[in-house]
């Protein structure tokens, strides 16, 4: 038994860090993962200034939603957003027009107002409004939704998203939420948090080790659990209620995953020293094995219901990322954590490869896996990707400037920000029903 | 009392001599102004700068979100006071030959005849006895000769009306733009600067089809350059382009990529030494 136990610890580690490749072995040219993603060529691509109205309303409620929404904002990468310093003087109330003049004069494109007001003891209206400095000094967009004062902060993420599909025709992806796994106290627990990284809470049983979160329909987080050394057997995660999910496997699970439209679940089993992906209905009936490889983990489906394994073999030692029964990672680089991204320039497929030094980067390549380029270079180890639903951010750990934690990328400007110092793994990004 | 302390503190001639000091002092100030101005040792004003000319290159900047409409019922409206009142159209007195005429010497008018194909003035007209000028002026706020919705800013070739859209159409299109850009490389500079000069104002216009599934479905060259090494760049890169996925268009907006896509490429960022 303690023997067995060993080994899923030993597969578990391969399958969650790619760190394990050896060593003393010659790390390989590392063009064949592209170049360095350089937007100084695109220099002229100016990202548009945006001013986020100031608010005078000592209102507590009204100060989380526009703290949220110019935060928001600015994590986008999409704008490069006014100080508030900068504001010009003048009436910040909501009903006190705009001085569209004087915003013009400071470079803004567009104005953002937002603001939550008092409906009655226990509701409030949250507004946003979009101005266009070229189209005058009527909004146009406005949007306003009526909500319990305790719900302004996923209100404030929903205001944002409908600003940002107003002024990019793609709506935003802050009204979800990540989940992974991270060490607490002796044992791995399932977090949940914000997608600004508010509101962390594990959930799983301290005395639990819980690995490999994935989101299912209604935003239902799917895990492995194993108590007491027993194989992984998988839970999910509703309602602040954990339940066993049964399917049809006794020995331990490696990794879950369900396809966009849930009708699809995909598990990696273990199997005589072995491991194979089975892909059945979400109820777990009719699982048949689809993997070619001889180690086979970390299911993940893409937006089109492609499926993406880790595979490799135990003699060869390198795990490359496979799609569609094909590897696509660069040979010679273990790669993991696969995850793809419905960005505005298509789905991408972003991983990580070890480089070396016990150190991770992440790669990106088309749907396909043709490499594109590379996303991190010399900034600590970078790991375990998972992008925002609106395709637009890619959040990761990172150990850069002795700082380590999860940090969000945006894919169009590459600007990279800290919104959590918890570290872990297994990160995954869905939006809120 | 004695008499002596009604005697005056100064003698006529101690006060003589002070004015005459006093005159001295205000004349060799004078002297030294006069002095001072017809020599040269007054401070001269700064000559002004004489402009330098500086060479700048101009650079003409496409507006490239989509044209605007022109319509009339958004059209802003300036309070009465601002707005540019019409002017009058007054005619030039004149006479006319008329059956109705009165047939007596009284009646007779004293204004210059009309010409024989002359047309008569309005009924209401404001006539004049002389006329300096004729109005050149449309009267203000005339009426949009374009129906329906639109922006009074907007052209007559505009197709959208709504502000939104046109900003995401040209957030659009300048990605399409940086994708061709990335797949298009033009030919290498000529050392004559004479040839390199004529391949920057080459251009070629394409039309790309795009399939389905936002596909490059394949391509026909409208209007080539008409230089076979720019042309054969501008085959290399669709040929390439067959078959490779453009990017997709914002959700919101799903369908502004149509079927085909106009594509003019051109040489103009060419470097020349």
């Amino acid at each position: 038994m303690k023997r067995s136990a060993w080994l899923v610890s030993a597969f578990l580690s391969l399958s969650a860090s790619t760190a394990l490749a050896d060593p003393a072995a010659p790390v390989p040219d590392e063009g064949a993962l592209g170049e360095i993603l350089v937007t100084g060529t695109q220099a002229a691509e100016k990202l548009p200034r945006i001013a986020v109205l100031p608010s005078l309303s000592p209102d507590y409620e009204d100060v989380i939603v526009r703290g949220v929404v110019r935060r928001d904002f600015e994590l986008t990468g999409l704008f490069d957003v006014i100080a508030d310093e900068k504001a010009p003087p003048g009436m910040y109330g909501f009903d006190d027009a705009v001085d569209i003049d004087a915003w013009r004069k400071l470079g803004a494109e567009a104005i953002v107002k937002v603001a939550a007001r008092k409906t009655s003891a226990e509701q409030i209206q949250v507004s946003g409004l979009a101005y266009l400095v070229s189209s005058g000094k009527k909004p146009v967009f406005e949007k306003s939704l009526t909500v319990k004062k305790t719900d302004a902060r996923v209100t404030a993420h929903r205001i944002t998203d409908a600003l940002l599909g107003a002024l990019t025709g793609r709506p935003g992806g802050f009204a979800s939420e990540l989940t992974f796994s991270g060490r607490w106290g002796k044992n791995r627990r399932i977090f949940r948090m914000d997608a600004d990284g508010n509101g962390l809470l594990p959930f799983t049983d301290p005395n639990d080790t819980a690995i490999a979160p994935a989101f299912g329909p209604g935003n239902k987080i799917f895990f492995l659990v194993s108590h007491q050394y027993s194989p992984f057997s998988l839970a999910a995660y509703a309602e602040q209620k954990v339940q066993p999910v049964p399917v049809p496997f006794k020995t331990s699970l490696y990794g879950v995953s369900l396809s966009r439209d849930g009708k699809q679940l995909a598990l990696a089993v273990s199997d005589a020293g072995r491991s194979a992906i089975f892909v059945g209905g979400a109820d777990g009936s009719n699982m048949k094995s689809v993997s070619t490889t001889e180690l086979a983990t970390r299911p993940v489906f893409s937006p089109s219901g492609k499926l993406s394994w880790i595979g490799g073999a135990a003699k060869q030692g390198t795990q490359r990322v496979w799609l569609d029964g094909k590897p696509v990672s660069p040979p010679g680089f273990t790669a993991g954590g696969q995850t793809f991204c419905d960005t505005e320039d298509g789905v991408r497929l972003i991983y990580a490869v070890a480089v070396g030094g016990g150190k991770q980067d992440l790669v990106m390549g088309d749907e396909k896996g043709r490499v594109i380029g590379r996303l991190t270079q010399g900034q600590g180890s970078n790991t375990h990707p998972a992008c925002s639903p609106d395709g637009r951010l890619l959040a990761f750990f990172s150990t850069r400037g002795s700082a380590p934690g999860i940090y969000v990328m945006s894919l169009k400007s590459f600007r990279t920000q800290a919104i959590s110092t918890q570290t872990g793994e297994g990160l995954s990004w869905a939006a809120l029903p | 009392m004695s008499s002596s302390a009604f005697e005056p503190v100064f003698k006529a001639r101690e006060v003589a001599l002070a004015g005459l000091l006093a005159f001295l002092v205000e004349a060799g100030i004078l002297l030294i102004w006069i002095y001072a101005g017809a020599g040269s040792a007054h401070v001269a004003a700064a000559p002004p700068e004489a402009p330098k000319e500086i060479p700048i290159s101009v650079k003409p900047v496409m507006d490239d979100l989509p044209l605007l409409k022109l319509g009339g019922k958004k059209k802003a409206k300036l309070p009465d006071m601002w707005k540019k009142q019409a002017p009058v159209q007054r005619f030039e007195e004149s006479s006319a030959p008329s059956a109705k005429a009165n047939k007596t010497p009284a009646s007779l008018p004293s204004s210059k005849l009309a010409p024989p194909d002359a047309s008569a003035p309005p009924p209401d007209a404001e006539t004049a006895k002389q006329v300096d000028q004729q109005l050149t002026d449309a009267p203000p706020d005339a009426a949009p000769t374009v129906e329906g919705e639109g922006a009074a800013d907007g052209v007559k070739e505009g197709t959208e009306t709504d502000p939104l859209k046109a900003r995401a159409v040209s957030q659009y299109m300048a990605k399409l733009s940086a994708w061709f850009n990335a797949r298009f490389r033009p030919p290498e500079a000529p050392e004559d600067k004479e040839a390199c000069e004529a391949m920057r104002k080459l251009s070629a216009s394409v039309s790309v089809s795009v399939s389905g599934e936002r596909t490059v479905g394949g391509y026909s060259m409208g209007r080539p350059s008409g230089n076979a090494a720019f042309d054969e760049r501008v085959r290399v890169m669709l040929d390439g382009a067959k078959g490779e996925t453009l990017p997709p268009p914002p959700p919101l907006y799903s369908d502004i990529l149509g079927q085909s896509l106009p594509v003019r490429l051109t040489g103009q960022n060419i470097k020349c030494e």
